[in-house]
Parts: structure tokens; C-alpha cells; sequence
């Protein structure tokens, strides 16, 4: 959790508010390279909106956010750049209908970075293979399972070699039987030293893959530790309360 | 309403401007070497079109002025309302279309010829029907005519109420409508109504004879004296040195009688223009006038041989419609789509601008919109060569605010989860529509835009207004000189419904396609939440 190196994000003093609403009320956030980090918390704390800030997919109302040494901006240029750094995986997937697994993964680099098609086809064929759909490469998304669908996406997300990964409850939309090949995934991601902060509701793989464990209720971090400080025995009453109503589902 | 009026406003104001700094008619006609003659090309036997071609009374007169004035003549075929507006508008130097000299007219700003033909109203009514001999007889009954004609006027002044006369675009429709008992009787000029009994309606008759004897003009634009003396100059010839009585006997196939060339030169002065010089027009026209002759016509049934003669030009015709829109639909669609991506994402004045143009586009009927890039744009200089021109280029002006709609929604429809990704892979606004929005748009826009393809292609008849001639005008053409409308409007229409066909299959095809393949990418099923 605290490390000599400088972080790769880091986040001061982040409010979001929508209209009268304000989500997120002061978020203070610094990620090491290589860390994993598990945001919990109950539906409206504020998990999915904080990521989505980090990308300016939301604009923030107040803050900063520093990735490696640029401030992420209004600007079109700066955050298009920084968001060639910053992949995102989508509670829904977001995957285009209209291209196969395969385009899906090839349209950044080829749009984006200008990687030669070839080359991107190549890597895109790679990356299939790490997700385990080589022999979809070809389908369309309508022709897949939603557990599929996620692991393109996670692909797809991977394609420009992001420094560091956002998921947004990334198995929220799945039957329970499909959750399992999306966090074996997710699992290999973390082991091969990817940057991650994943929202989630999946305590276990928490527990099992997240160097850190971020509690967030009402737009402010109640609690944060190893996932073993906060899920097994948080000091603060919310996280109980939280936890005892997500364990005894 | 305001909104419509407030936009037409500045348009409306440099029209006069123009037609006052034109200058003189008769010198621009010299200049170019053509005489242009509005006439609308469904009146036989003055004017009209036979195999495609046109001919009658007026154009064989019309070219004899021309060649007389040392110049070509060269003939507009439009609607007959279309016709009177064409001077103002600059489309024309020359009305000859069997148009009678009315002080009416006179105040409205048509500068006269001196009368060329004379003409006279008569009653056209059922032959079964003897409660109508005279004019006074109409008074309690429902009287056909044709739009703005002295045959409708004749009607109003004889108290006739207006919702008892029935007006029509053309003649042949009216006497339809007299034989289906919709209306009592029609009427019309003499000779017009001669050729349409002789030809199909033998079931009707001319009663009372001439009404009221009128005198027919080539009109000119208010003002233009210079050029109506010239036209008498050249009518003054044509009248004394034969050429006018042969004409006459080969369309009006009676012999001009001494009596009626006296009456044409003892009004001389009928016209706008004072004749100055009176010349000897009475020539060595034979005294007796020529007996009514009506005689036997089939009666009330669907002519297939007459479909089957015109079928080339109804086909020409249908091709012209196919063409016209064809280029509106692509013109359109580009413009549409155009529109569409300003009116989501341009800056707030523009965008303001395109709902405007939208509102403005949509609020107005089609017809409005055809009349004034005719007729108006004209004034600011913006003219078309030829008629097809200007007629894609008004459809494709209201097409475009249509598919500019089907595009906004169909690109409002597209999931947001879809902008996102795209944006959170790096790419900007562009490249996110270029490669993810658009492509998915064009898919779910194509049953909507072919079913504008479809409203199109019958809107596209609108344009036989300012004489394109696709095939509704090749229709009403081909009805006026066969005087058959029930037939050809039921070819006509048989047509128009095999080019619609296909193309609503093509529809219902193309949604069910679009049903089977149209995964979202995203399909939530028992949770979803959002943080």
C-alpha cells in the first residue's frame, strides 16, 4: 500500500455531482504500477462514477487526477492520449454489434495508434488467445455469451497495452455460471502485474486477488486496507453493516 | 404560422425589385434570339401534345410570330396556374395558351395582344338531361370548370355559389365530372368543348350555343407595350396574308368565316395596346359557318388501346420519375445526414439554425416549397438550366429535413454504452461516429429511409408543376389530348404502384433482416446495477 515509487494515479480531493446529487464528496486515491485495488461498496456509493472520472468519461466538478506526470483535462488531445493509456471494462460490455470479435480488438489500434492491420490482426489473435476465444474471432457479439462477450471486451480494452485498467463491475450483467471464466481472466491480468481497480461485488475474488480493498459509502472511502483488514474485520460500522448484507445474501 | 411568414418576408421583398430593373422584353428577346412562350400543354386544340410532341392552334401561330419577330420561338409547357405566374417570374416573354383578354387580367398586369381568336362559353351538359338549355338554367345547379378560366368566371358572375362549381385542373376531368353526375353541366370555350364531345363524350351535349363571345390573346408582362405592339404588328400579317386562315381550318377544321374576321379586326383595340395603323385582315374567308359537329363516342369504360399507344411515353415519363428520385434520394440522404450530425453536435447557432430549416421544411406543403425555387429563387439569381434540375432541387431541399430526422433518431437510438466505449478507447467525437455510431445507424435507418424512398417517388409527381415530365404529367397530357383522364389516371397510377412495390418488399425484407441480426452487444439479463 505505500511504495517508494511515485504512484501511477493519483487523486486529490475528487467531488462529483450531478445536479443536486453529489456522488463522489472528496476522494483522496493514490495507485502504485502493478497494484491491484477492490472498490466495494453499495450501489450509488459512488464506485462506478469515481472510474469514470479517471477517464473523463464524467467530468469532475472539483479535483485532480494525475496520471503518471499529466494531469488529466478538459482537452480533447490530452485525454485522448491518456485514454489510449487507460482501458476500460464496461458492467455491460459495449462490445460493437456491428463488428466481429476480432474488428472489435483491431479498431483502436488500427483507428487510434495507426498500427499497421496486420500487425494489429496479429496481436489482436494473441490477445484472443490469452482471453480463450481464439475460435470466436470471427463471431459476431449477438452470436456470443455474455461471459464471452466480457472477456472480448476485456481483450478489446487490452489492445493499445494500457498502463493501467478500469473494470466497472465487470460481472454485474452476468448469470451467475458465466462469472467464473471473466475473473479467471481478471486473475491471470493481476498475476502478470497489470495496474487494476476493479469495482465489484464479488467478495471472493477480492479477497483472493486485490492488493487493496477500498470501502466506499455516500461518495467518501469509509475504510481501506489489505482485504483482509477490511473484509474480515473492518473497524468501521458501515463496512460491517455492508458486508453482513452482501455475505448473508 | 408566423414563424413560416417571418422566413418568407425577406424573400418576398427583392422579387418586385427584380421584375422592375429587367428592362425592356422586346429587346431582350432579340438579344437572345428566342421568343419563350408559356402555354400549358393540356388544351387542345389550342395547345397540347400528341406522341410526346407538342402542337395545336397556339403553336403553329406562336412560330409564325416568332419567325415574323426574326427569332425562335421556344415553348414552356406548364400547369395552367403556373402558366399565368411564369411572366411575373421572369420564366417567360410570351403567354399563348388560349387566354382571354378580361379587363380582369388587365389590372392584374397582363399587357394584351390584340385578339387573335375568337372564342365564346358555352354549356356542356348530360344528353339525358333537358332541365339545362341556357345559361340561366345553372343558377341551381353544381357547374364544372377549370381553375381560373372565363369559364369559371362566367359561372361566378352569374351567381352561381361557390360551393356548386367544381374546379378543376383540367377540362376532360370536368366533363368527367358531369358524366358521374357529380356536377349538372360544365363550361368552357367552344372549341375545346367541340373536340372533347366529338372525341369521348358522346354521351354529353353543347347547349344554348355561344354564351358569350370572347377574345383570346397572347399576353406580356405588365408593362412590356413595346413588345405587344410588335406581337400585332406580326398577328396583323399573319391574319391578312392567309397563313391565319389555314391554321385556323387545320385545328378549328372549319373554315375562318368572313363574319369572325370582321369581329377579331373590329376589336383590334380589345388589347392592352392601342393598334395603331388599321390593316385589311378580311381576306377571301368563305361566308358560311360550319355546323356543330358531335358526333358518336364511346362511352363510359377504361380505354386499354389508348394505355397501350402511349405506353412509350408513359414509360419515358416513369423514367424521369425514377430519375428524379433517384438523385433526390442521394443528394438528400448526404444532406440529411449532414443536417442531422449539425443538429447533434454543431455549435448552438447552427444547431438553432437547422431545427429552423427543419421546422420551416416540415410546417410547409411541397407544393409551396416547388413554387417558390421555381418561381423565387429566380429573383436572387439562383436558376436552374431545366426543369428536372429545379425539380430535384426542391425535393431534395424537403427530403433532406425529413432524413435528417430518420438519421437524428436513428442515431439517438444507439445505445450510449457505444459512444462510451469508443471514447474510452482513444478514439474522438469523429472517429467514435465515423466507426462505431454511424455504421450502426445506417442499418437501423435503412426500412425508414426506404420507406421515404417510396413517399418520394409519389411525391415526385408534384414537380409536373413547373413542366417536368415525369409520369404524372405525361399522364394528364396524354388525358388531355385523348380526353380519356379515367383511363390514363388508373395507367398512371397502375405504374406508379409497380415501382413502389418492390421497393415496400424491399422494406418489410430488410426489417426482418434487421430484427434477426440486431444484437446490441449488451444483453443484460438478472442484475443490473449501476454505482
Amino acid at each position: 500500500m505505500t511504495t517508494q515509487n511515485p504512484p501511477i494515479l493519483a487523486i486529490q480531493g475528487l467531488h462529483k455531482r450531478f445536479g443536486d446529487l453529489e456522488v463522489l464528496k472528496g476522494i483522496d486515491l493514490s495507485v502504485a504500477e502493478g497494484e491491484v485495488v477492490g472498490l466495494i461498496g453499495p450501489s450509488g456509493s459512488g464506485k462506478s462514477t469515481l472510474l469514470r472520472c479517471i477517464n473523463h468519461l464524467e467530468q469532475p466538478t472539483l479535483g485532480r487526477i494525475q496520471f503518471r506526470d499529466t494531469v488529466i483535462q478538459e482537452s480533447d488531445r490530452n485525454i485522448n492520449a491518456v485514454r489510449t493509456k487507460i482501458g476500460m471494462v464496461f458492467q455491460r460490455f459495449n462490445l460493437f454489434p456491428h463488428l466481429t470479435a476480432l474488428q472489435n480488438i483491431m479498431l483502436a489500434p488500427c483507428k487510434v495508434s495507426g498500427v499497421p492491420e496486420a500487425t494489429a490482426k496479429k496481436e489482436a489473435l494473441a490477445l484472443l488467445e490469452q482471453v480463450k476465444l481464439a475460435e470466436k474471432a470471427d463471431s459476431f457479439p449477438a452470436q456470443l455469451s455474455g461471459g464471452q462477450q466480457q472477456r472480448v471486451a476485456i481483450a478489446r480494452a487490452l489492445a493499445l497495452k494500457p498502463e493501467v485498467l478500469l473494470f466497472d463491475e465487470p460481472t454485474s450483467a452476468l448469470d451467475p455460471e458465466l462469472v467464473g471464466e471473466v475473473l479467471e481472466v481478471m486473475r491471470d491480468l493481476a498475476k502478470r502485474g497489470s495496474t487494476m481497480l476493479i469495482a465489484t461485488h464479488e467478495m471472493g475474488f477480492c479477497k483472493e486477488a486485490a492488493g487493496r480493498v477500498l470501502f466506499l459509502d455516500g461518495g467518501v472511502i469509509v475504510e481501506q486496507g489489505t482485504p483482509q483488514q477490511v473484509l474480515e474485520s473492518p473497524t468501521e460500522p458501515r463496512t460491517r453493516a455492508f458486508l453482513s448484507r452482501v455475505l448473508n445474501r | 404560422m408566423l414563424f413560416a411568414l417571418l422566413c418568407l418576408l425577406p424573400i418576398a421583398a427583392p422579387v418586385r425589385s427584380f421584375a422592375q430593373n429587367s428592362g425592356d422584353a422586346l429587346d431582350q428577346v432579340r438579344a437572345r434570339k428566342k421568343l419563350i412562350i408559356a402555354t400549358d400543354a393540356t388544351y387542345p386544340p389550342f395547345e397540347y401534345k400528341d406522341g410526346g410532341k407538342l402542337m395545336g392552334f397556339d403553336v403553329d401561330l406562336g412560330n409564325e410570330i416568332a419567325k415574323r419577330l426574326g427569332v425562335k420561338a421556344e415553348w414552356l409547357p406548364l400547369e395552367w396556374t403556373a402558366v399565368l405566374g411564369s411572366l411575373e417570374a421572369h420564366k417567360a416573354d410570351l403567354i399563348l395558351s388560349g387566354m382571354t383578354i378580361t379587363e380582369e387580367r388587365k389590372k392584374k398586369g397582363y399587357t394584351f395582344s390584340r385578339p387573335y381568336f375568337l372564342s365564346g362559353q358555352s354549356i356542356v351538359r348530360r344528353n339525358d338531361d333537358n332541365s339545362i338549355n341556357g345559361l340561366n338554367d345553372l343558377k341551381q345547379k353544381t357547374v364544372s370548370v377549370q381553375d381560373e378560366t372565363t369559364g369559371m368566371y362566367a359561372v361566378q358572375k352569374i351567381g352561381v355559389p361557390a360551393n356548386h362549381i367544381m374546379k378543376f385542373d383540367q377540362l376532360p376531368e370536368a366533363l368527367t365530372d358531369v358524366r358521374n353526375h357529380k356536377s349538372d353541366a360544365a363550361v368552357a370555350d367552344m372549341p375545346a368543348l367541340k373536340r372533347l364531345v366529338r372525341m369521348s363524350f358522346g354521351d354529353m351535349q353543347i347547349v344554348g350555343g355561344i354564351v358569350k363571345d370572347e377574345y383570346v390573346g397572347a399576353a406580356a408582362r405588365k408593362g412590356e407595350t413595346r413588345l405587344a405592339q410588335a406581337i400585332n404588328e406580326a398577328l396583323a400579317q399573319i391574319m391578312t396574308d392567309g397563313t391565319y386562315a389555314s391554321i385556323y381550318k387545320k385545328w378549328i377544321q372549319e373554315p375562318a368565316t368572313t363574319r369572325m374576321l370582321g369581329k377579331l379586326d373590329a376589336m383590334r383595340d380589345q388589347g392592352s395596346v392601342t393598334v395603331k395603323d388599321t390593316e385589311e385582315i378580311l381576306s377571301n374567308a368563305p361566308t358560311e359557318s360550319a355546323a356543330l359537329n358531335t358526333g358518336k363516342a364511346p362511352g363510359v369504360s377504361i380505354r386499354w388501346n389508348l394505355l397501350w399507344n402511349a405506353r412509350k411515353l408513359l414509360l419515358e415519363g416513369a423514367k424521369v420519375t425514377l430519375i428524379v428520385t433517384f438523385f433526390t434520394l442521394i443528394f438528400g440522404a448526404v444532406a440529411g445526414l449532414l443536417i442531422a450530425l449539425a443538429r447533434l453536435s454543431a455549435p448552438p447557432p447552427i444547431r438553432a439554425l437547422m431545427v429552423f430549416y427543419v421546422e420551416i421544411v416540415r410546417g410547409t406543403p411541397l407544393l409551396m416549397q416547388i413554387y417558390a425555387i421555381y418561381f423565387v429563387l429566380p429573383a436572387f439569381g439562383l436558376s436552374f438550366d431545366n426543369p428536372i434540375k429545379a425539380g430535384i432541387a426542391a425535393l431534395t431541399l424537403n427530403a433532406a429535413a425529413y432524413i435528417a430526422e430518420i438519421f437524428r433518431a436513428g442515431i439517438q437510438s444507439i445505445d450510449v454504452g457505444q459512444m462510451e466505449a469508443a471514447r474510452a478507447l482513444g478514439l474522438d467525437y469523429r472517429g467514435a461516429m465515423r466507426w462505431v455510431i454511424l455504421p450502426q445507424t445506417l442499418r437501423r435507418v435503412l426500412p425508414p429511409l426506404t420507406n421515404e424512398a417510396v413517399a418520394l417517388l409519389k411525391d415526385s409527381s408534384l414537380v409536373s408543376v413547373i413542366s417536368v415530365t415525369e409520369l404524372m404529367r405525361v399522364g394528364k397530357e396524354v388525358a388531355a389530348n385523348t380526353a380519356a383522364p379515367t383511363t390514363l389516371y388508373l395507367g398512371v397510377g397502375a405504374i406508379y404502384l409497380a415501382m413502389t412495390l418492390p421497393l415496400t418488399s424491399l422494406v418489410r425484407k430488410l426489417e426482418k433482416t434487421w430484427q434477426t441480426d440486431a444484437g446490441t452487444g449488451a444483453r443484460p439479463t438478472r442484475r443490473q446495477k449501476g454505482a
